[in-house]
């Protein structure tokens, strides 16, 4: 029982250092110079945004329901929220929808980054949701603003 | 006679091998949560719940690892692999919960939504996510039931029963970690090292409960040879098979005894050797309480089948450090060490203790081992909380009956209390804790 004990104050002590550490772990800041520019991050890698508080409205993405189209929200250079102006609707897709684009903004935000899994049963609005958020990213990488 | 305590084997050396667990587990420990480290930076909260939810899951994996009854586990952990697999599954539920909650408060922080409706959100949204919930209702069910309150009023069959739902949060728990698990959902390291994880684990568990008995009692036949009274209340039955000699059993160790008879066949039970094994018979002795050591007496005929899966245990001679030995056992915690009074080196004190006369068994069988193992026997009888037997058992009374306890190896086997007062006793006395063997009829 005292070993059961230890153990959980272990597994609470290392989540909170773990986490901590993580949390101070140094962002690179952003890559200074046009070369570093002129390569964005690739779609697996966290997206280096910019520092500052800014929204970027990513392209229109067509899916076979409908459109998908985004806007990210960045804070202090991190993603900080994801709206979604235009999704498919009418029909099953409102349903779909209402359940799957919550899930995909909050993995989005978790990753910091468009390499979020696709919600089973929406599909196709996923891919269309990873691709506005990619592009709107790499916007942003590009300085582009609004 | 010098002569023969020259001829015994040196002192085992023990517990070399803990170092060598300790550094698999923390490392393993370390892989499994380093995909995290590694990976995206998310919230706080949300990471946290991926830390808790990688750290249960690699301590679930263990516990199976433990109880699957592989010979290295078996040897190097014996009966302390018992003692961690009920502390870990404590830490296992804990990490769960702390998982579940970090996770959708996390999320629910993220979508400022209330709390109700994130459990509904992460529910619906995500794969296999409903099998999880009842992976995490059942292990804390399974866990309930382990703690010592509980488990204390419930009977060995059914405490079984409910435990073996264990293996379903395996079954149900696996399928939102790879689905939904942020680590593992994509091809990479981490889910090559969390598969490799799987497959030891239940590798483990196939070979120590499938493979390993099915050979072993192919190999040996075991048939039941005779049952005999040794007390009113007290049976021991005589085992034989093929090739007894080249079981590896050693005295002290216990076997999981399955009785193929009607209404007996589905469950097993574990039993102590109450002989050391000698080639012709494996005998093991049984006080009549329980539902199934009742059934026992009236079933067992001669020539019944017998599968057993073992040996196992490390209350074993070969765990000693010292040159001389004492034993404490109370009630039927006599069986293993009258088995080890065999094996052990001469000049043994064994301190026998029980309530009652009527309880003592094995008087014959001790005299004549006493006498050729230059060994003494001490009878402590009384309720426990006599003036004999209470002060026979405390420290002051212990250093009376043997003097060098200090030089001994002191091995203890009986009901919890006693083997928990003896364990205090001996602390008391300043015997090394690693001279200390303890072995609990608790399962």
């Amino acid at each position: 029982m005292r070993r059961a004990l230890l153990g959980i104050l272990g597994v609470a002590m290392g989540t909170v250092l773990l986490v901590a550490a993580k949390a101070r772990q140094p962002v690179p800041a952003p890559a200074p110079g046009p070369a570093a520019l002129a390569m964005p991050a690739g779609p697996a890698a966290t997206v280096r945004l910019p520092a500052g508080t800014y929204t970027v409205t990513g392209p229109v993405e067509r899916t076979p329901h409908g459109v998908v189209q985004l806007r990210i929200s960045v804070a202090g250079g991190r993603l900080v929220d994801v709206v979604a102006l235009r999704l498919p609707v009418g029909g099953r897709s409102t349903e779909v929808n209402q359940r799957a684009v919550p899930v995909l903004r909050r993995e989005a935000i978790a990753a910091q980054s468009a390499h979020i899994h696709a919600v089973s049963g929406a599909t196709n609005t996923s891919r269309a949701y990873a691709g506005s958020l990619q592009a709107a990213l790499d916007a942003a990488v590009h300085g582009a603003r609004h | 006679m010098p002569s023969r305590r020259v001829s015994q084997p040196p002192p085992g050396r023990i517990r070399t091998h803990s170092i060598a667990l300790a550094v698999v587990f923390w490392s393993g420990l370390a892989l499994a949560v380093a995909p995290w480290w590694y990976g995206d930076a998310g919230p706080v909260l949300i990471g946290a719940g991926r830390v808790t939810g990688l750290v249960g899951g690699y301590v679930l994996l263990v516990q199976i690892t433990l109880v699957s009854r592989i010979p290295p586990v078996e040897r190097w952990l014996g009966g302390s692999a018992l003692a961690w697999h009920r502390d870990l599954g404590i830490v296992v539920v804990a990490a769960t919960l702390a998982h579940v909650g970090f996770t959708v408060t996390g999320y629910a922080v993220l979508d400022r939504t209330p709390l109700v409706f994130e459990v509904r959100s992460v529910l619906t949204g995500y794969t296999a996510m409903v099998s999880a919930l009842v992976a995490t209702l059942v292990l804390v069910a399974v866990v309930a039931t382990a703690t010592h309150a509980v488990r204390a009023r419930l009977s060995y069959e059914r405490w079984y029963r409910i435990h073996l739902a264990a293996y379903l949060v395996l079954l149900l728990g696996y399928g939102h970690q790879f689905a939904d698990g942020r680590e593992l959902e994509r091809p990479g390291f981490a889910r090559a090292y969390w598969c490799v994880l799987y497959v030891l684990a239940l590798g483990s568990l196939a070979w120590g409960r499938l493979v390993r008995p099915v050979r072993m009692n192919l190999r040996h036949r075991l048939r039941v040879d005779r049952v005999v009274d040794e007390s009113p209340q007290i049976v021991s039955v005589y085992v034989t098979g093929r090739r007894l000699a080249d079981l590896s059993a050693k005295a002290g160790q216990f076997f999981r005894w399955r009785f193929l008879a009607r209404g007996m066949w589905w469950q097993s039970h574990p039993f102590s050797l109450s002989a050391a094994p000698n080639g012709d018979w494996l005998r093991v002795t049984v006080k009549v309480v329980g539902d199934h050591t009742e059934d026992m007496c009236e079933m067992l005929r001669p020539g019944l089948p017998v599968i057993v899966s073992g040996p196992s245990g490390d209350f074993t001679a070969d765990r000693r450090t010292r040159f001389r030995a004492l034993l404490v056992a109370g009630g039927t915690g006599i069986s293993p060490i009258r088995a080890l009074l065999e094996e052990l080196p001469p000049r043994a004190v064994v301190i026998y203790r029980a309530s009652r006369w009527q309880d003592i068994v094995f008087r014959e069988e001790l005299h004549w081992l006493a006498l050729a193992r230059e060994a003494s026997v001490v009878y402590v009888i009384g309720p426990r909380d006599a003036p004999g037997p209470s002060h026979a058992m405390s420290p002051v009374g212990l250093r009376e009956l043997v003097p060098d306890v200090r030089l001994r190896d002191v091995y203890v086997c009986g009901p919890d209390g006693l083997v928990a007062a003896t364990d205090r006793t001996l602390r008391e006395l300043k015997v090394p804790r690693r001279q200390i063997h303890l072995d609990r009829f608790e399962f």
